[in-house]
């Protein structure tokens, strides 16, 4: 039985929780039920229950310091917040402090099973991992206190290889016990011819300790079994063997060092890569801060309302920041995701810019972005989506100057025979004056004033031809008010007095 | 008889297969020392490696193993036999297990046998479970209810 704690300052919330939840059929029992932070803390301390499902902002005492004082007390506890809304920035906090889950109001039942089920898992998954590291470094030590003269100079690696199904079938229990013990008797026939190798075996883990008295020779070995392993799983089995090689050492002592960057490289795999096989790289960890993150994320903001085309550059930058700070942690990573593409989304919004791509559901795109295999997929799913953002904002933004030229245009063409200023045109389209000829300019490659003339002396010209119209006449039709001025700006486009060009007719 | 007889027996019955086969099938025993008192069926896992023997690795081509775990849950005692063999497909397994089930038939009578005297002297919860894939190998389990034994 799983036993859960219910916290919200809101009764009718705890009520709801018991009710739209069959625990009973997740075989789950409510231990107790808080109304407040204080309250809370006190029921978990008294019934140390296996989650805690708390409201993120009650009395007394917050979410997240509720979550720090269990963090500081050991609990065994997992936390998962429920948050509204406009408090979801605080939620995303709650998962630095390591909360397992938060869900947004108003709670949907489906939502609320997964992230216990979840939780339930990772708990499980956890316990598994602890007990299999205990006993399979214990083996090597083991294998090593036998097998190894411990004055015996040169390089050692330790490889962790996992079976990963390739057939979308699933397999029950037996099954996979058959398909690990076929992989791992393949390896052994395979290493039999051999020398320099030792393999311990481990549940659904296969670890080969492997030894050269030369450093490339010992990279040169591995590039060798490495491509035969997953050949012959691939040949025989038609299954994917993943394979993590830890650092190489220069001594025997320190082959623990080894074996944990094996595990380190195949456990967080998201981050190392997607390749079948992988080696341990030195990380120099955390360069970069939150605030630089925030830094990157503003210059995403800044290029897609400036439509400018360094945006890929931009997001890149926001990545490599992305990756540094949340390395290993995979809910941070998708949390920053997430909160990113909300902030540009409120302030699209508020710009009344509407963008198709931004009308999403961020329950639906945490899943789709949860489901992508590796943190090299996320960047490319990150880079076309903010892409699309991109676009859709460069469209609505021509869509809008072609408007506003549009109006411009129709504006002179309708009162080309006043004194147009500025400010009327300003008016039209909402802009300063002052960077209105500049707007102008530089969407038509024409300057205002031209357009205006241009516009003018066509007309002009027109009346010249058709009616019967005085050149002083005409003068003040086309909206100039000294005949001199219309004149001479006349002949400097037609090359003729306008005088002269009617007599010509 | 004891786990440990009953595996002595197998390991010296594997010893003449281990020659007739060319030197190319293997058993692991993978059984901690302080089961081997406990009470099983006599040639009650005999009838099982020799199965897998001869339905799984004899049609292989090149090296197979047969391993042989146990473990104790709940009081019951799981004993494994696996091999690394040529399997069988669905539809196979599917008539392996209703050949099992069924009274009386002529086929894979060493697996029929054995449940029966399961069945008999333990009751219905316990007996055999199979698992199979085609082209990687088989998986006997067999539980029974663990029980120690009388001599030393």
């Amino acid at each position: 039985v799983i036993t859960v704690i219910l916290a919200d300052d809101e009764p009718i919330i705890v009520r709801g929780l018991k009710k739209i939840i069959n625990w009973k059929k997740l075989n789950i029992q409510i231990v107790g039920t808080a109304f407040n932070g204080l309250e809370a803390l006190q029921l978990v301390r008294e019934k140390d229950p296996d989650i805690l499902i708390s409201d993120i902002n009650m009395p007394e005492m917050t979410g997240i310091d509720l979550l720090r004082a269990l963090k500081n007390e050991k609990s065994r506890t997992q936390v998962i917040f429920i948050s509204g809304f406009h408090e979801f920035e605080y939620a995303h906090a709650a998962l630095k402090y390591g909360a397992k889950d938060y869900l947004l109001k108003p709670i949907n039942e489906k939502q609320l099973e997964q992230a216990i089920m979840d939780s339930v898992n990772r708990e499980n998954q956890f316990i598994l991992r602890e007990e299999h590291q205990v006993t399979s470094i214990l083996k090597i030590n083991e294998l090593i206190a036998h097998e190894f003269p411990m004055d015996l100079k040169g390089f050692f690696s330790i490889v962790n290889c996992q079976i990963k199904q390739n057939s979308p079938e699933i397999l029950n229990k037996g099954e996979k016990n058959i398909l690990h013990f076929s992989s791992i008797n393949l390896i052994k026939d395979f290493l039999s011819n051999l020398e320099n190798h030792w393999i311990i075996e481990e549940n659904n883990n296969i670890f080969l300790l492997l030894y050269h008295k030369e450093k490339d020779s010992l990279i040169h070995l591995q590039n060798f079994l490495f491509d035969k392993i997953v050949n012959i799983i691939k040949d025989n089995l038609n299954e994917i063997i993943l394979i993590s090689a830890g650092k190489i050492v220069d001594t025997i002592k320190s082959i623990n060092k080894s074996y944990e960057t094996s595990l380190e490289v195949m456990n967080l795999r998201y981050y190392y890569g997607t390749k079948a096989v992988l080696r341990y790289v030195k990380r120099v960890e955390n360069r970069y801060t939150i605030e630089d993150l925030f830094t990157e994320q503003s210059k995403i903001i800044d290029s897609l309302q400036k439509s400018d085309r360094e945006i890929k550059y931009k997001v890149d930058c926001y990545l490599k920041v992305l990756k540094d700070i949340s390395f290993g942690k995979k809910e941070v990573t998708l949390s920053y995701c997430l909160g990113t593409l909300l902030s540009i989304k409120k302030i699209f919004d508020d710009q009344k810019f509407f963008s198709p791509t931004l009308l999403f559901n961020e329950k639906e795109i945490l899943k789709e972005l949860n489901e992508l295999e590796s943190f090299e997929k996320l960047c490319t799913w990150m880079n076309d989506f903010i892409n699309k953002i991109f676009e859709d904002i460069r469209k609505l933004q021509d869509e809008k100057i072609h408007r506003d030229i549009h109006k411009i245009k129709s504006y002179i063409a309708d009162h080309y025979n006043e004194n147009i200023k500025l400010q009327d045109l300003s008016n039209l389209i909402y802009l300063h004056p002052n960077y209105l000829s500049g707007y102008f300019k530089k969407q038509t490659g024409q300057n205002f004033k031209d357009y205006l003339t241009e516009i003018r002396m066509i007309e002009a010209e027109k009346l010249l031809l058709y009616s019967d119209l005085k050149v002083y006449e005409i003068a003040e039709h086309v909206g100039f008010t000294d005949y001199r001025h219309f004149s001479s700006v006349f002949k400097k486009k037609f090359d003729i007095n306008p005088g002269e060009y009617k007599k010509r007719i | 008889v004891t786990l440990g007889q009953e595996l002595e027996m197998i390991e010296n019955y594997f010893r003449l297969l281990y020659y007739r086969y060319e030197q190319r099938i293997r058993l692991e025993i993978d059984v901690p020392k302080n089961f081997y008192h406990y009470q099983v069926l006599k040639l009650m896992i005999q009838p099982i490696v020799e199965n897998a023997v001869i339905h799984g690795l004899k049609p292989k081509q090149g090296k197979g193993t047969v391993k042989i775990s146990v473990s104790v849950k709940d009081n019951i005692l799981h004993i494994d036999v696996i091999d690394d063999g040529v399997g069988m497909s669905t539809q196979r397994l599917q008539e392996v297990i209703a050949n099992m089930n069924r009274d009386q038939q002529e086929d894979n009578i060493g697996l029929n046998n054995v449940k029966n005297r399961i069945e008999l002297t333990y009751g219905f919860a316990f007996g055999i479970e199979i698992n199979s894939k085609e082209n990687r190998g088989t998986l006997m389990s067999l539980r029974i209810p663990v029980k120690e034994g009388i001599q030393a």
